[in-house]
């Protein structure tokens, strides 16, 4: 049934560190790899190569600047599916396909009774959801539910494929409803937020905010500039050496 | 939103055979019965026409038939069950007209079809109302956008090709249908320029507004998705400007010309052929407001590229 569980035994999901990720895209690579050879039909690319590559991804990185007292900064921005506790896309599916599961509230898709309507890609707000063109069925993250159970698999490789891949450490798998799981604790420690709180979706998945270096009031003073921290004075061995490096 | 051409037939072509039925129901029961069968038979060809086209939106049609399991949470599930429920209320009802047989049974089920092609053409509106990813569509002006609609083109189909079904009260009920009808397209398009992404913005959708203003830098990919084809179909300003006149030129303001012809010139070749035109103009009106519906919508996946 389409109907969402009034709550899951657990809330399986994903912490993303945006003052850790560089935007390598070593995630959405490790997850196309992995998805188009694990569970369900393989991941299609219409066009693979040439002038207008094309194909389907259930991870995809966009960037992001800020501009704040001609201050700005690169955000780089993983998205995947929230695997929200409300998921509009799965309430709006006629065939039965989308279901959130109660044992570890993963949104799945069930490839064999997917029609291919489209309508719950239309209802996610956040464009999780895309169509495969080859097996026509909708694809979507599976949080890697063929890796995180797997027996098969060594311990450590029991987690989603973009959070074993991030070089950085900017992904984080767990938990979210047990206080004492490493995700939990890194929510309650640092500023994480939901996505599009106005939808109403109560996403899962949380994002920790870049960490604020510099106070509001700092960056407001006219002294304050890029340029002077950069020309910082050393003194000693370390500013002998500099000079000498420089030529002065 | 990109407008499909199989989902715009599907809802037009739908909307005008429920309407149609609507139509048959609330004024079937003083018409003869010839005129019944032809109307019924319309009603089914016009919402068959539409359903079947909504089949040539699916990846996998073949798998169809699952769609009509998930009532209880999915306005499409709905929308299937009643369209066939109501189509199928229609067929038993010309039949029992085509063999003469009048009862009470037969008036109440007239009401019920009336009844139950109001609840069809709303739950094809709930289909996209219910999508708040879309502000556009998220209002209760959407069921009422498509409920007038409906009403029209199957009260301007009855008015062009069923004499049978006109009358003086008729008349002015096609007058106002016209007038009311479009009148709430306006205000829904005028709401939809306002609406833009609702409450959300780049800022909800990154959060990263602490950080100052936020603006993409640059998206995942070179070249377009399917989310951007899907999401991020756009309408040029020009285009948008000749297109909202073109329906309200072809759907509202031709169709009231051709409808004082008709009053002015009663029973005249002139006002025949002014009386059958109504129709495909106003159909076109619709079709094309229809199209706008989907072209202009934003979705708030678009926010993030």
């Amino acid at each position: 049934m389409t109907s969402l569980p009034k709550s899951t035994e657990r809330k399986l999901g994903l912490v993303i560190d945006l003052d850790v990720c560089v935007g390598c895209h070593a995630c959405v690579t490790n997850c196309k790899a992995w998805n188009t050879s694990g569970y369900g039909v393989p991941l299609a690319d219409e066009s693979p190569y040439g002038n207008d590559p094309s194909g389907v991804w259930l991870n995809r990185i966009h960037s992001f600047e800020t501009e704040q007292n001609d201050m700005s900064a690169l955000v780089h921005f993983p998205k995947s599916c929230l695997h929200c506790d409300d998921a509009p896309c799965v309430t709006v599916c006629p065939t039965g396909a989308s279901y959130k599961r109660v044992s570890d509230g993963i949104v799945l898709v069930d490839e064999s009774k997917c029609m291919g309507c489209g309508l719950c890609a239309w209802a996610c707000p956040y464009g999780a959801r895309e169509m495969d063109p080859v097996a026509g069925v909708m694809k979507k993250c599976t949080l890697c539910v063929d890796r995180i159970y797997n027996e098969n698999l060594p311990e450590e490789d029991r987690e989603p494929a973009c959070v074993r891949t991030c070089p950085t450490n900017a992904r984080f798998f767990g938990d979210l409803s047990d206080p004492d799981s490493e995700v939990a604790q890194l929510v309650a420690c640092r500023e994480s937020v939901d996505l599009m709180p106005e939808q109403e979706t109560s996403p899962v998945n949380q994002y920790l905010l870049p960490i604020e270096r510099y106070g509001a009031d700092e960056l407001a003073s006219p002294d304050f500039n890029l340029a002077s921290l950069a020309n910082q004075k050393s003194g000693g061995v370390l500013s002998w050496i500099d000079n000498l490096l420089n030529g002065n | 939103m990109h407008p499909a051409i199989s989902i715009i037939v599907f809802s037009t072509f739908s909307g005008v055979g429920f309407g149609i039925g609507f139509w048959l129901g609330i004024l079937g029961n003083g018409i003869q019965s010839p005129t019944i069968v032809i109307a019924g038979l319309t009603a089914l060809v016009w919402a068959s026409v539409g359903l079947i086209s909504s089949v040539f939106h699916l990846r996998r049609p073949t798998r169809a038939i699952r769609a009509f399991s998930q009532w209880r949470s999915s306005w499409l599930s709905r929308e299937g069950i009643l369209a066939i429920l109501t189509l199928s209320c229609i067929f038993i009802y010309i039949v029992l007209r085509l063999f003469n047989i009048n009862g009470l049974g037969v008036l109440i089920m007239a009401w019920i079809i009336s009844l139950l092609s109001l609840v069809t053409v709303y739950s094809t509106a709930m289909i996209y109302t219910q999508l708040r990813a879309v502000p556009a569509w998220n209002t209760v002006l959407t069921p009422l956008v498509f409920i007038g609609f409906s009403l029209l083109g199957g009260g301007a189909f009855c008015f062009s090709f069923l004499p049978e079904f006109i009358s003086r009260d008729f008349m002015f009920v096609i007058l106002a249908l016209l007038v009311g009808a479009w009148a709430i397209w306006i205000l829904w398009s005028w709401r939809r320029d306002r609406i833009g992404m609702g409450a959300s913005s780049v800022e909800t959708a990154t959060q990263l507004g602490k950080l100052g203003t936020v603006k993409p830098f640059e998206p995942p990919h070179m070249g377009p998705n399917y989310l951007t084809r899907e999401m991020g179909y756009r309408l040029p300003k020009s285009k948008s400007t000749q297109s909202r006149g073109l329906a309200v030129a072809l759907g509202l303001i031709i169709p009231i010309l051709l409808y004082c012809i008709v009053f002015v010139y009663q029973d005249s070749g002139v006002a025949n052929v002014s009386r059958m035109l109504l129709f495909c103009f106003v159909f076109f009106g619709i079709f094309i407001s229809r199209w706008l519906f989907f072209a202009e919508s934003r979705h708030t996946t678009m926010l993030y590229y």
